[in-house]
């Protein structure tokens, strides 16, 4: 930081410096040359006229100026002015053609979103639709399921059913004769065969219907 | 070298027109130009020469290279045409208007390269000072502009439409418009010839004051040359102010070449679009 102040200080001080000998130099060259400045030539040199008129100069001017006019108007400015035209017009007919394409997209862009919406509503219609099917066919596989069951259930206590009335006969039966041989054992004189094998069928049937 | 060399005369001759070529004396050649059918060369003809053929030269091979249509490719070229376009599409067209812009750009873009170039003929050594510094250069090209003008506008709204445009419309009593009307055209005439008067005026005061500062700021190391030790002080700070001088005075070849340009294309559009 400081040494930056020290070079601005320093190059302060050149300025001035060079700026003080420029100053002195000039007072002294003015007081000392500018008679010599001041003073037209002593063997008849031009002075200084700003506002001198030359013909020939203005007459050369002017021819050269409307023949480099005239080469450049058609040569050059003038092809230049009909291509910068072309070029705005290629450009304009560019933005246009542009701003179409992008208007065509933009619609594009619009139906594609609608065939999106309308492909992911269908996809969801499927999906119901799938989900319902299974949920139906899952109901029906529960139904048909509790159904066989139930079958099953009935037929399995039918069989048990029947077992037991099997059961339940033999068991009369052997009772029967049990208590039949051991009552004809008491009453074996009093029974015949056939009276003994209506008592067992009588006591077959009330051991069945209880 | 001494004092005695620096006078009016050897300062004209560095920043006005001459018929011949300074160049450095320890070459000890002095290049006269040459009287044609009595008709005498000087340098700001052959720098005007110079100018117009380096135009052509730019110029026309921009032209063959934009015809395509296309954007041109390298630098140069590119500079060339952004200047076009800058002149064309900021200055040109909201002077004059967008319908008729495109008549006129040739004539306005030949003028503002014109007087450019000649302006920076001045800051080439021993090319010789600036044509623009000359009144009869710019009185030609302000004349140019004014023919320019009065030739479009007339062409525009015919010769009588043309002149009696140039008073503003106002609604005044029949009494007031037959003294007032007289006196608004007068003034309004004289208006546009001081307009180019003017035009030609300031294009030359810049670039003749510019070149006679900085000739006068090397002629100090010539006036002190009898004197050592002032000329050495005198030498650095001439050099110096003259390095800082010609920079301005680049900015104001480029500077006076866009106002005389812009004016132009304005005074064309206020004829275009009378009040």
């Amino acid at each position: 930081m400081n040494r930056k102040e020290f070079n601005l200080k320093a190059l302060f001080h050149r300025l001035w410096g060079g700026a003080a000998v420029f100053s002195v130099s000039s007072v002294v060259f003015l007081t000392n040359a500018s008679p010599l400045l001041a003073v037209e030539g002593e063997e008849g040199e031009k002075a200084l006229e700003p506002l001198a008129w030359q013909t020939d100069l203005a007459i050369w001017t002017a021819v050269v100026f409307v023949l480099l006019l005239a080469v450049l108007w058609i040569f050059a400015f003038g092809p230049i002015v009909k291509a910068l035209d072309q070029r705005e017009r290629n450009e304009l007919d560019r933005l246009a053609a542009a701003e179409k394409n992008n208007a065509d997209a933009r619609e594009l862009l619009e139906q594609y979103r609608q065939k999106l919406a309308d492909s992911e509503e269908e996809v969801r219609r499927i999906l119901d639709e799938a989900k319902s099917d299974a949920r139906k066919q899952a109901d029906a596989v529960v139904a048909e399921a509790k159904r066989s069951a139930a079958e099953e259930r009935e037929r399995a206590l039918k069989d048990i059913q029947n077992a037991s009335d099997v059961a339940l006969r033999e068991i009369a039966v052997k009772s029967a004769e049990m208590a039949t041989s051991l009552a004809g054992k008491i009453i074996r004189e009093e029974v015949d065969p056939a009276k003994h094998a209506r008592l067992i069928e009588s006591a077959v049937a009330s051991v069945t219907k209880q | 070298m001494s004092g005695e060399l620096v006078n009016m005369g050897e300062l004209a001759e560095h920043v006005s027109d001459g018929t011949a070529y300074h160049l450095p004396e320890f070459l000890g050649i002095r290049l006269e130009l040459p009287t044609i059918c009595g008709f005498q060369v000087t340098r700001f003809m052959v720098v005007e020469v110079v100018v117009a053929l380096l135009m052509i030269l730019f110029f026309v091979p921009l032209a063959v290279k934009m015809k395509s249509g296309r954007p041109v490719r390298g630098r140069f070229w590119n500079l060339l045409e952004v200047f076009l376009l800058y002149l064309r599409n900021e200055v040109i067209v909201p002077s004059i208007g967008k319908k008729d812009a495109d008549r006129f750009t040739p004539f306005l873009w030949t003028v503002f390269f014109f007087v450019l170039f000649c302006n920076l003929a001045g800051l080439v050594p021993w090319f010789g000072a600036s044509p623009t510094g000359a009144l009869a250069t710019t009185a030609v090209l302000a004349l140019a502009t004014f023919v320019v003008l009065i030739g479009s506008g007339m062409r525009k709204f015919g010769v009588v439409g043309f002149w009696v445009g140039q008073v503003p419309q106002m609604d005044l009593p029949l009494v007031l418009a037959i003294f007032l009307k007289p006196m608004l055209f007068l003034i309004e005439v004289l208006g546009l010839f001081i307009k180019h008067v003017v035009l030609a005026v300031r294009l030359l005061a810049n670039m003749f004051a510019g070149h006679l500062v900085l000739a006068v700021m090397l002629g100090f190391i010539a006036a002190t040359a009898d004197k050592l030790v002032l000329w050495i002080g005198v030498t650095f700070a001439s050099v110096l102010m003259s390095v800082c001088l010609n920079l301005l005075e680049l900015f104001v070849a480029f500077l006076q070449a866009y106002i005389f340009m812009f004016l132009s294309s304005i005074f064309i559009g206020m004829a275009q679009h009378q009040h």
